[in-house]
């Protein structure tokens, strides 16, 4: 059963097309890997997702609830990560959950669960503007996290962690399906690191949906139109290059 | 909620600190004022309130209202700085409570200076003029107007605060528009009714139709700015 489903999305700025006639389908309880390269449209769409950005053509369904009228019900059970983190500098890492958790009407053991689950416990009582890159990144993920949502948007979420950082995320996301009956929307712009996280993927390239499905049917189809398929990250490039040379032609 | 989220937002901020000082600044004005040349004063015809708030309310009205300009800059401020508007913006809350719970914390505020303010001026009467339970009435009267007065001010910069990323703009704005009342304040007419005029008008001075049209303009330039507002942010949604 798909918890999200996008139709003929579109997104257009004045001369320019973010997104193009989209057609996603995200499965309950999967890791979806959105992968693309910078500038393909990952980010407008999840912002599409959240009601920040309105869509110019098209619809989406997101746990039967549609957009514009259920914003607030979809925005209920949506955990999101949108680019970079957003926090109040003046406030600790733990009041800036408590804000958010007051706002979601949570119990107070969320705030400390939601620390817990992203390694940032000891350093709540930090000033959020005086934490390092990888912890701002941290507490974006645990204001995500915050009472533990069924649907995840995360945008690039190990930007600026260290290796080991990366690992702890990375394995937090792919436990969350199972742990919290949860389902991510993961974007990168690394296969590699989608490679390790996600059940199915997405590959967008121009706004335009180059392929989805699981990582078994990338091969295939890479196998079939003739990318190289040893290694994903070729497929990926080759996958990419191909399209770029396409829309060069048709220009 | 809204309101006490809005309180706590703002701690470390500058925001109460700023209001205390400022609000006492404006209450210290009436009395250094008097306290320095109190023959200037005491010899004239006038009733005390009528004196006192002619003499120093140009000066306190100004200081507060510089004091709100500031406040509504800080206010949405922190919501810009580190971004926090959009995570704000992905949480399931109107845009528009975030803004009338500023609005709110702002009325507090400002309410809590004219008191600073009337206490000043309360006091000043009775040291320099023997001032009678009347002028005591009038004082408190005068600051309730002042209080409508400045209502539209303050819905106006929470309004501009909240569409300017950039805290200097809109910090800007309101320190111009604020000098441009020292220029107008002598025309009389329908300028004299703009947001940035109105917490200049002094209570003792006007009759009671001149208060009665002032208060209804008030509340009319209040709720039009707040519907303003409501219909920028619907726009907003609309058009990003």
């Amino acid at each position: 059963m798909n918890i999200i489903e996008t139709y003929h999305l579109t997104k257009e700025y004045a001369d320019f097309t973010a997104v193009a006639d989209l057609n996603m389908h995200i499965r309950k309880g999967s890791v979806y890997g959105f992968l693309g390269p910078n500038g393909a449209g990952k980010s407008t769409t999840m912002k599409m997702f959240l009601g920040l950005t309105k869509p110019t053509k098209g619809r989406f369904t997101i746990n039967s609830n549609t957009f514009p009228r259920d914003r607030m019900k979809i925005l209920r059970e949506v955990g999101s990560f949108i680019e970079a983190p957003a926090f109040y500098g003046n406030l600790t890492g733990e009041e800036n959950l408590e804000i958010i958790r007051k706002i979601l009407g949570l119990p107070k053991s969320s705030v400390s669960d939601a620390l817990e689950l992203v390694g940032l416990t000891q350093y709540r009582k930090r000033l959020a503007r005086k934490y390092s890159l990888g912890m701002k990144q941290r507490l974006g993920l645990a204001s995500a996290l915050i009472g533990r949502p069924p649907i995840l948007f995360l945008d690039e979420p190990t930007n600026g962690l260290d290796p080991v950082g990366i690992h702890e995320i990375r394995t937090l996301i792919r436990s969350l399906p199972k742990k919290y009956d949860c389902t991510v929307l993961v974007s990168s712009h690394l296969l590699p690191e989608v490679e390790l996280m996600a059940d199915d993927i997405g590959i967008l390239n121009h706004g335009r949906l180059l392929f989805e499905g699981n990582l078994q049917e990338l091969r295939q189809m890479a196998d079939f139109e003739g990318y190289p398929s040893d290694n994903l990250e070729d497929t990926f490039l080759a996958m990419v290059e191909e399209d770029n040379r396409k829309r060069g032609a048709g220009k | 909620m809204t309101s006490a989220l809005e309180w706590n937002k703002l701690k470390r901020t500058g925001f109460f600190p700023a209001f205390l000082a400022g609000g006492l600044l404006a209450a210290a004005a009436p009395v250094v004022n008097i306290g320095a040349r109190p023959e200037s004063f005491v010899n004239k015809q006038d009733s005390p309130a009528v004196i006192l708030m002619g003499a120093n309310w140009q000066l306190m009205s100004m200081l507060l209202s510089f004091l709100l300009i500031i406040g509504a800059c800080i206010m949405y401020h922190t919501e810009f700085a580190d971004n926090a508007m959009q995570r704000m913006d992905t949480l399931p809350k109107r845009p528009e409570s975030l803004f009338f719970g500023k609005c709110s914390v702002l009325l507090v505020l400002t309410a809590g200076a004219l008191v600073l303010g009337g206490a000043a001026l309360w006091f000043c009467g009775w040291k320099w003029f023997s001032a009678d339970r009347i002028f005591t009435t009038e004082i408190w009267k005068s600051m309730g107007f002042s209080f409508a007065m400045f209502l539209p001010l303050l819905l106006c910069m929470t309004a501009v605060s909240s569409i300017c990323k950039n805290m200097w703009i809109s910090l800007g704005i309101g320190t111009i528009c604020l000098f441009m009342t020292s220029i107008l304040q002598n025309g009389g007419g329908i300028l004299s009714y703009l947001p940035f005029m109105m917490p200049m008008k002094v209570y003792p001075n006007l009759n009671g139709a001149q208060a009665v049209r002032c208060l209804i303009i008030s509340c009319g330039e209040t709720a039009g700015f707040g519907l303003l507002e409501i219909i920028y942010f619907k726009i907003r949604r609309n058009f990003t």
